[in-house]
């Protein structure tokens, strides 16, 4: 096909078209003065092929509102409530107007418009709270003397919402991580016979780990903005460990300092973990799509000390070369420990809608519908 | 189980599975690795179990560059968490050999340098760790001595063992036994009696074992004195049996034992009719058990066995286990540098070993003693080294070497 004939098949597919666009517009302003004047049968064939093609997507939600309205004063609720559902789709988070008849708000009550499913992608920071549960240590463990303090961390978290209902959902989410926090000590005895009180030393670690959580969320289904709570549990895997070692001898006026060291601790941590999680959040709508803020806490509810390798360099010299740093020069016995963490993350909500019909939920019977056999379901 | 109950059996997992203060093993609490000091450097030359369940460790503080060397003495508790730690100054160089645990304190053993010589020194220490009693044995022919381990026998009394260069024949010169046998320290009675004739064959005694527990005095005490002679550039391991006035020197070694080139005795331990001495070689270290005879007039040496032959090793101590093995702490000097390592290991009854446990890849650490532990487990100490100083070390492990 030359150009020339590529031109006037442009050209004519344009002009059909534009005459199916202004033939579209006239039946919209004749379905529009039907309706004031109560004619309401000649609406549906009036809108139903423009609905089909030609109308804008604003233009389709308005026919399928005004479709609504007829099939319900026309008394044919299979034909309305089809309408609504095409609405629906089209506009899933319809909110019923001032303006809307009392009939359209009462079929609106029939339909679920919430997603059945979200996606979501958010990130932040995160600050790690270290609990000692069992102290050891080079020094004498039984002063308190040695400091743990967060750091802050980051997170990248992709998670799936499916809902029950406006009000409860289920989240799982992929949480990449990495927490940090230090320890700071001191050791041996000063000039003036003070136990851990002369050489500083100073560790900061960080681990970069996965976390699984999955929780229970409930929303307010609010208008604009829709605060959430959730709480659930997460089994993590902690892919790599490393901690930032120094240490300063102390004589007299000389300071003498080692390192910073970069040692890979990995292997006196152990690989899973599990947490509970709580949080909660505020979503504000845009459009279709919503952004959030996030807040959890993560209480870290196992021990990440892997007490079998720890220590294992003296006997495997050889295999935990850094550990034997770790804790022959820079001095350093971990505490068996828990790390919590407190994140705050912002992020973007991809909701998946799909309308259809209510059952009657009460939150007795959403619970029921989780816990129902499989059997009984089919 | 249908669904409900599986949901809460996964809570209360969840709530029971929670690892806190109370349900966690601590690892701390029978295994540990702990470093002792204060300013300058420390050294850990002995340690011995308390009737506390805790730690008395024995060794030398240089609190000041370029200073002197002080006795030092930490008292733990069971988990290696420092009492009290108390310096012992007598204004020269003062080294500490040993500690005992007697009853109401400790008694430590070791020399000091005093107007010019070097004199043995003997403190009794309370549970606190202040000074009870402070004794020094000197003579006016002597030098200097070496104070290298003490004895308590089963009546409470104590000996001290050592060597000493001194006026022998008129002329300077020839280490020889010294032995020196406590009824009370107050009283400082005292018996001294001396091996070899300060001719070419040089004698360093570094120890002795009681062979009768029979009290101070009594006609049948004997003595197993160890250690070793040095003829031109010949060093051979020595083993003497003596009673209680020294006067009869038993015998030197049988024959087989010879067939080492050079030999250090590091350490003995006897038990019911066997004696197990730990030797060192220039780069090997040997077990040689030694077995009475039935006449108990000699005694007779099995073939050595090497314990470790990769790099030049010291050994330190050695203690029997209550299976029968033995452990043994030494110095492992790394090839081609300064740096010496500390091990600690097991060996079988002829010497295999067993499983080792060693510090020091990192950093330059050496041995001192170990000891048993009434519960079966080994705790040894010694010296770490820290870059710019060397701390006192305390390492606790099980029975079998494992320390997780």
């Amino acid at each position: 096909m030359n150009k020339i004939g590529l031109f006037f098949v442009l050209f004519f597919l344009l002009i059909g078209y534009r005459q199916g666009v202004s033939q579209c517009a006239q039946n919209w302003d004749e379905a529009q003065s039907e309706f004031k004047e109560g004619h309401l049968y000649s609406i549906p064939s009036l809108l139903g092929d423009c609905i089909d093609n030609g109308f804008t997507k604003p233009e389709k939600i308005e026919a399928y509102r005004m479709l609504t309205v007829t099939y319900l004063y026309i008394d044919d609720p299979y034909g309305a409530q089809n309408s609504f559902l095409g609405l629906l789709k089209l506009d899933p988070e319809y909110r019923i107007k001032p303006s809307d008849p009392i009939e359209l708000e009462q079929l609106s009550k029939e339909f679920i418009t919430t997603p059945i499913l979200s996606w979501r992608v958010r990130g932040g920071i995160n600050y790690s709270l270290i609990s000692s549960l069992y102290k050891n240590g080079v020094g004498n463990t039984n002063l308190d003397t040695d400091r743990y303090k967060g750091l802050i961390g980051a997170n990248i978290i992709g998670s799936l919402d499916i809902h029950f209902n406006k009000v409860v959902s289920l989240g799982i989410d992929a949480d990449v991580g990495i927490n940090k926090y230090s320890y700071t000590n001191k050791l041996f005895d000063d000039s003036n016979g003070n136990q851990n009180s002369k050489d500083p030393q100073t560790f900061s670690e960080w681990g970069y780990n996965v976390g699984l959580p999955i929780y229970l969320k409930f929303t307010y289904p609010g208008v604009k903005y829709y605060p959430y709570v959730y709480g659930g549990y997460s089994p993590n895997y902690n892919v790599y460990t490393s901690s930032i070692a120094s240490y300063s001898i102390v004589q007299g006026e000389n300071i003498n300092p080692i390192g910073p060291k970069s040692l890979d601790i990995s292997s006196i941590r152990n690989r899973f973990s599990n947490s509970i999680i709580l949080g909660g959040g505020l979503m504000r709508r845009f459009g279709y799509k919503y952004v959030f803020i996030d807040v959890r806490y993560k209480l870290g509810l196992s021990n990440l000390l892997n007490k079998e390798t720890q220590y294992a360099f003296l006997s495997e010299p050889d295999k935990y070369p850094e550990i034997v740093e770790y804790s022959s020069l820079y001095q350093k016995i971990d505490d068996s420990f828990r790390e919590s963490d407190l994140s705050l993350t912002l992020g973007f909500v991809w909701p998946q809608y799909k309308p259809r019909k209510k059952k009657t939920v009460t939150m007795g019977s959403m619970f029921n519908g989780i816990f129902k056999k499989k059997g009984k379901d089919e | 189980m249908n669904r409900k109950e599986l949901f809460y059996l996964v809570l209360l997992l969840l709530f029971v599975g929670c690892d806190n203060a109370s349900n966690i093993e601590p690892t701390a609490d029978k295994y540990f690795l702990k470093f002792y000091g204060q300013t300058g450097d420390q050294e850990g030359v002995d340690v011995k179990e308390t009737p506390d369940g805790g730690f008395i460790i024995g060794g030398n503080s240089i609190s000041t560059f370029g200073g002197t060397s002080d006795y030092l003495l930490i008292k733990t508790d069971a988990e290696g968490n420092q009492e009290w730690q108390e310096t012992y100054d007598f204004g020269g160089d003062d080294r500490m050999t040993k500690v005992l645990v007697e009853s109401g304190g400790y008694l430590i053993a070791g020399t000091s340098e005093l107007s010019g010589s070097t004199k043995i020194k003997i403190l009794r220490i309370d549970t606190d760790g202040n000074k009870l009693m402070d004794h020094t044995y000197d003579s006016t022919n002597v030098y200097s001595y070496k104070c290298n381990d003490i004895t308590v026998t089963s009546s409470g009394d104590f000996l001290v063992v050592g060597t000493y260069s001194g006026l022998v024949n008129g002329k300077l010169g020839g280490n020889s036994v010294q032995a020196i046998i406590y009824n009370n320290l107050s009283e400082g009675q005292h018996h001294e009696n001396g091996m070899g004739d300060g001719g070419p064959d040089l004698i360093f005694v570094r120890g002795l074992e009681v062979i009768n527990n029979y009290a101070v005095g009594g006609p049948e005490l004997n003595f197993l004195v160890y250690g070793y002679s040095q003829s031109g550039s010949t060093i051979n391991l020595e083993l003497y049996q003596s009673n209680l006035n020294f006067g009869e020197i038993g015998w030197g070694l049988p024959e087989p034992l010879n067939v080492l080139d050079t030999k250090l005795a590091d350490a003995i331990l006897s038990t019911d009719d066997t004696y197990m001495t730990l030797t060192t070689s220039e780069k090997e270290a040997f077990l040689i058990r030694v077995i009475e005879n039935p006449d108990n007039e000699r005694y007779l040496f099995s073939p050595p066995s090497l314990i470790r032959a990769e790099n030049e090793i010291a050994g330190t101590s050695i203690v029997q286990k209550l299976d029968e093995n033995y452990i043994v702490s030494a110095i492992i000097n790394e090839p081609n540098s300064n740096q010496t390592s500390s091990v600690i290991l097991e060996t079988g009854e002829f010497g295999s070993v067993k499983w080792n446990n060693i510090l020091g890849s990192e950093s330059s650490y050496t041995s001192g003693g170990a000891v048993v532990l009434a519960d079966g487990s080994i705790a040894y100490t010694g010296t770490a080294g820290l870059e710019s100083q060397t701390k006192v070390f305390l390492v606790k492990m099980k029975s079998n070497g494992e320390m997780k």
